[in-house]
């Protein structure tokens, strides 16, 4: 057991002999030989750098070869300290003057060991020890999919688009998609961020996307799907279409079965058109299919077919369940059930918008909830003639869970914001919604989230005259009929809130070992990104059960996970130097041209824009080693 | 306007420059090596790290933006310390056979290492004008005391019009960026990545792209690429003279700089900051140039005999007996029955001179231009 200490002090245990990483070394076991593993360190970040700056190309690489000659007992001159000036001068170098963190932050193992136990460092012959090494950095540690986002960055100023692409999909399978609409948290980490705008990571992935002319954004020919093992993916959604992404990339023939018409799920019957086109989709769709993957239609498992027979009778080994989070809870508020017309769910609203229907009418509506699903829905019916739009949220914009950007949008196209509301009553008139009666509320203590709650003030109630209510503030995971028998009496494989009860790391439904789930049916409505994480991992994991390996969760997704808890930038560390290069321009449709259909809002950029502003990014890699 | 000090001197910049731009003006020097400003491409050598007050670390001056109240020292000692380093690096992972012909016999390992190279018959092309050259002096670096590393150097003769001899290499990149994104011929890919990759990646042509227009031969700091035509033609010693001309080729005027010895073009390179071409040549107007001394040349007029075989002339003889016959051809035929084509490497003034004569003289209006094809 260890503990990785951060500059700043954060603490995270792991099962570890020894730790060297970025901030430095600590080692919790005597039988860890450190000259053999500051060797491994110094070899990977040697491995590392990109070639670019000269004293981090021929400064690691010196520093590892004379490490490596330590390591065989071969010291220049038989006179180790020699060595130790020379290792420790090339570390100063390096640190000082090289471009990217990877020069910058590895050769402090080296010189933290020099500094309190040069000793360790005498030429000899070391036994090899074994080490686990992680390479990340914050923005690529905040994305759930961990997708190496300073690598694709850097292809992107380098003019490398195809290398770019298929670095991105190597981890995301939707780059299109999560390119345009992903709520990136990579940003709100960037570095950059630190000291001006933070690197455009989500558009430059939108930008490698639209350089790709392929159909099916594949350019090379697909070796046929060569292993016999079948597995079927409930779900056509991010997180199943991920999964079987990855499987297909492996070789492994499967079959979705989706109870749609369309394959995307939410991404397909949630999001607008005017945020992600239908073609984005068809493309990233058709790129699964290519690689060998079917997909069936119109088949709703648990109904039409049970798990059960999927794997008992139809010659699957391995059932990977991504249904999603398709239901929308009730608003709890007086006369819901009396009302047939103008009170609807965002989801159901939505859903029928994606299919080119409008099914709610009037001018007014009012939109109840703060989360993206009320923004699409607020902006939706502004593109479908409604005049006076209004969203009720309980809190202030502040504690908003919107993208900033949404709501920035929603405001700029005329949508009106009322906060510290929340609704009471339904008004009607022979079963159509009239109006909505709304307590006012005021911020109280900060609940378990650190989320200042709203309470509500005395006497303060008053009533919005509409013709339509939409509430769009959640949605429910159906999984249960889907495991069907297989569930048995006690609800075997679903959690406390009736979710799919799978591995976070693994994606392994708890008490079967052929049965695999992630997205949203398991963790509660997400994100994108998550869902195509879940699939993605998940995808790994199907491959080791199905060849015969054990099933649990890899070191490096778990020193990954340890370093999302603390930050990878500690506050002590000096923040970047003001980046005067102006950040990319986003271009978008002008506003009144946008209410007319549902174009796309934000456009694409050309080279020189992205070039350049890939050309911002710091390249904040960090190196982490365990042994164990 | 905004402020800086610069060693110890207070000067001025204008936001959106970087420190070298900001530097330069004020006649303040800071060394470049890999700094391609055409292309922004930079950030690669750390030859111009300088030291940036409240930063830990030094800061590249080609590629960071001059800050208001910024405090910058150029030549510190450990400045210089690091300049040492990355130059013997450089000279100790390439072969630079320059600085060893100076002196005739030692034998230190990287005199015989460098000489020992393929292709030396000539001093190195750059010779006199190499950027690392010029820094190794500057810096002083003991090149007869460094240990050559070992290096798998390929020597690329395959293209027409230039050598690539990548032991005086110094992956600078400025070739990839000028072709990728000053020519976007994209025929150079990058020779950046992980390292543990491919170590050793260079600069190679994927010859199926490119377009021979020479750019990447224009931007390179070294003797690495050279032109084929002037190996061995000129040497350090020689006065090179530059001559600022007007490509003759086509309708587009890009401007030219003849590096020019004893009358005869050593080079030629675009101007890199003069409209309309930014310093980009095409391969006609960068290689083109061999009919200068073409022995077929004519120097005289020549008029056709009776039996078919040429007599030379006098001017005056061939214009006499010109005048004459578009004179008759237009008493008997008519003005329409003339045509004239003005050949595009003539200038500006001698086109216009003859669509006048025809327009205005002859009364005909067949008068074209061969830059129209
Ligand atoms: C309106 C809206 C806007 C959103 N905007 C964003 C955003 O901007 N950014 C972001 O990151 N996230 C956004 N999200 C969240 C995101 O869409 C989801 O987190 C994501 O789609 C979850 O993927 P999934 O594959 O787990 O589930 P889903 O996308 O829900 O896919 C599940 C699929 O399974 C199918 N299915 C269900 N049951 C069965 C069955 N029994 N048999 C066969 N098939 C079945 C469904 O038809 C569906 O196709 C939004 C969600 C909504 C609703
Ligand atoms: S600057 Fe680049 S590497 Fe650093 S956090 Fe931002 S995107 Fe990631
Ligand atoms: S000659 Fe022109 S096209 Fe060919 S490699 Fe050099 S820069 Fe690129
Ligand atoms: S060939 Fe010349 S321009 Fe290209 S990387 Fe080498 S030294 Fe630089
Ligand atoms: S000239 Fe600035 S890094 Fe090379």
């Amino acid at each position: 057991m260890s503990i990785i200490d951060t500059w700043a002090g954060d603490k995270v245990s792991i099962e570890t002999k020894a730790v060297m990483g970025f901030g430095g070394v600590t080692i919790n076991d005597s039988s860890v030989d450190v000259l053999d593993m500051i060797r491994a360190y110094m070899d990977k970040a040697a491995g590392e750098s990109c070639g670019q700056c000269f004293p981090c190309r021929s400064g690691l690489k010196n520093i590892a070869k004379r490490l490596n000659a330590l390591c065989e007992g071969n010291a220049s001159d038989n006179n180790s300290e020699n060595d130790i000036e020379y290792l420790a001068n090339l570390a100063k170098v390096v640190m000082s003057s090289a471009r990217c963190d990877i020069g910058q932050t590895s050769p402090k193992a080296l010189l933290d060991i020099i500094e309190n136990a040069p000793n360790l460092l005498a030429a000899r012959k070391v036994t090899k020890g074994n080490y686990t090494s992680l390479v990340t950095a914050p923005c690529m540690n905040a994305c759930p999919g961990h997708v190496d986002i300073p690598t694709y960055i850097e292809n992107i100023r380098l003019r490398q688009f195809d290398e770019g692409l298929s670095c991105v999909m190597d981890k995301c399978s939707m780059p299109g998609t999560i390119g345009r609409v992903c709520e990136r948290p990579c940003e709100a980490a960037c570095k950059r961020g630190q000291n001006g705008t933070p690197i455009a990571i989500r558009h430059l992935k939108r930008f490698l996307f639209d350089k790709n002319t392929s159909p099916n954004i594949i350019k090379t020919e697909v070796a046929p799907l060569a292993k016999k093992q079948k597995v079927a993916v409930v779900g056509a959604g991010p997180a199943g279409l991920s999964c079987a992404y990855h499987l297909s990339k492996q070789s492994f023939p499967v079959t979705i079965f989706e109870k749609q018409q369309r394959s995307g799920g939410m991404a397909k019957y949630g999001i607008p058109d005017y945020r992600l086109p239908a073609a984005v989709l068809k493309k990233e769709v058709a790129c699964v299919q290519a690689l060998g993957c079917e997909i069936q239609y119109s088949v709703d498992v648990g109904s039409d077919v049970s798990v059960q027979e999927l794997l008992e009778q139809k010659g699957y080994s391995a059932v990977f369940i991504a249904s999603g989070a398709p239901d929308a809870p009730s608003m709890r508020c007086e006369n819901e059930q009396h009302c047939t017309t103008g009170y609807i769910s965002g989801i159901e609203y939505l859903n029928e918008a994606t299919r080119g229907n409008k099914i709610i009418h009037g001018t007014r509506v009012v939109v109840v909830g703060g989360g993206n699903v009320a923004m699409d829905c607020v902006r939706t019916a502004l593109r479908h003639g409604f005049t006076d739009v209004q969203i009720i949220y309980r809190r202030t914009e502040l504690e908003m869970p919107a993208d900033k950007l949404e709501i920035h949008e929603a405001k700029l196209e005329g949508v009106t914001f009322n906060f510290l509301l929340a609704p009471t009553k339904i008004h009607h008139a022979n079963g159509c919604v009239t109006g909505i009666s709304c307590q006012k509320m005021e911020l109280g203590e900060a609940d378990a989230s650190g989320r200042r709650s709203p309470v509500p003030i005395e006497g303060e109630i008053f009533e919005l005259e509409c013709d339509v209510i939409i509430h769009a503030i959640g949605q429910k995971v159906t999984v249960g009929y889907i495991l069907g028998g297989l569930s048995g009496e006690g609800n075997a494989g679903l959690d406390k809130y009736n979710n799919l009860e799978a591995d976070p790391f693994t994606g392994k439904v708890s008490s079967f070992n052929n049965l695999f789930g992630g997205g949203d049916c398991a963790t509660g409505p997400k994100t994108l990104i998550a869902a195509l994480a879940a699939g993605e991992r998940a995808a790994l994991h199907i491959a080791d059960y199905l060849e015969g390996k054990e099933v649990s969760a890899s070191k490096i997704e778990i020193l990954e996970h340890a370093l999302e808890s603390i930050k990878i930038v500690d506050d002590v560390e000096i923040a970047p130097p003001t980046d005067l290069t102006a950040s990319i321009p986003l271009h978008a449709l002008p506003v009144d041209e946008r209410l007319y259909d549902f174009s796309e809002v934000e456009q694409g950029s050309i080279d020189a824009e992205a070039c350049k502003e890939a050309s911002r990014c710091l390249r904040c890699f960090r190196i982490l080693m365990v042994a164990s | 306007m905004s402020y800086m000090t610069i060693n110890g001197k207070k000067i001025e910049f204008r936001s959106g420059e970087t420190i070298v731009e900001a530097a330069q003006k004020a006649g303040i020097y800071i060394p470049t090596l890999c700094h391609l400003p055409r292309s922004g491409h930079g950030d690669v050598c750390r030859i111009c790290s300088v030291e940036v007050k409240g930063q830990d670390r030094f800061l590249p001056a080609c590629s960071t933006h001059a800050e208001e109240g910024m405090c910058i020292e150029t030549e510190t000692p450990a400045l210089i310390a690091l300049r040492k380093h990355i130059l013997t690096t450089i000279l100790a992972e390439g072969r630079h056979d320059c600085f060893m012909r100076a002196i005739p016999n030692s034998k230190s390992p990287y005199q015989i290492a460098a000489m020992n190279m393929p292709h030396r018959e000539h001093a190195c092309p750059s010779d006199g004008r190499c950027e690392l050259q010029t820094l190794v002096l500057k810096y002083q670096i003991p090149v007869k005391d460094i240990v050559p590393e070992e290096g798998d150097f390929v020597l690329d003769n395959k293209h027409p019009m230039i050598t690539r001899d990548f032991s005086r290499c110094i992956q600078c990149g400025r070739c990839a960026s000028a072709c990728n994104a000053i020519q976007v011929n994209e025929a150079i890919p990058s020779q950046f990545g992980r390292r543990a990759e491919k170590e050793n990646w260079l600069p190679l042509v994927n010859y199926d792209n490119c377009t021979h227009c020479g750019e990447c031969l224009q931007v390179c700091p070294t003797g690495a690429l050279s032109a084929k035509k002037a190996y061995g033609l000129s040497t350090k010693k020689d006065e090179l003279i530059k001559i600022r001309t007007t490509c003759p080729y086509c309708g587009v005027g890009c401007q030219q700089e003849l590096l020019v010895k004893e009358g005869r073009i050593i080079e030629v390179n675009g101007v890199a900051d003069a409209e309309p071409n930014l310093g980009r040549l095409c391969v006609k107007g960068r290689f083109g140039y061999d009919f200068i001394y073409s022995k077929d040349r004519l120097t005289t007029p020549l008029i056709r005999q009776e039996d078919g075989s040429f007599k030379s002339a006098s001017w005056d003889e061939a214009l006499e007996l010109i005048a004459t016959k578009f004179t008759d051809t237009i008493e008997k035929y008519g003005a329409d029955s003339v045509a004239g084509v003005s050949c595009s490497r003539s200038i500006n003034e001698d086109s216009y001179q003859m669509q006048k004569l025809f327009r205005s003289i002859f009364k005909t209006n067949n008068i074209d231009n061969c830059a129209r094809t």
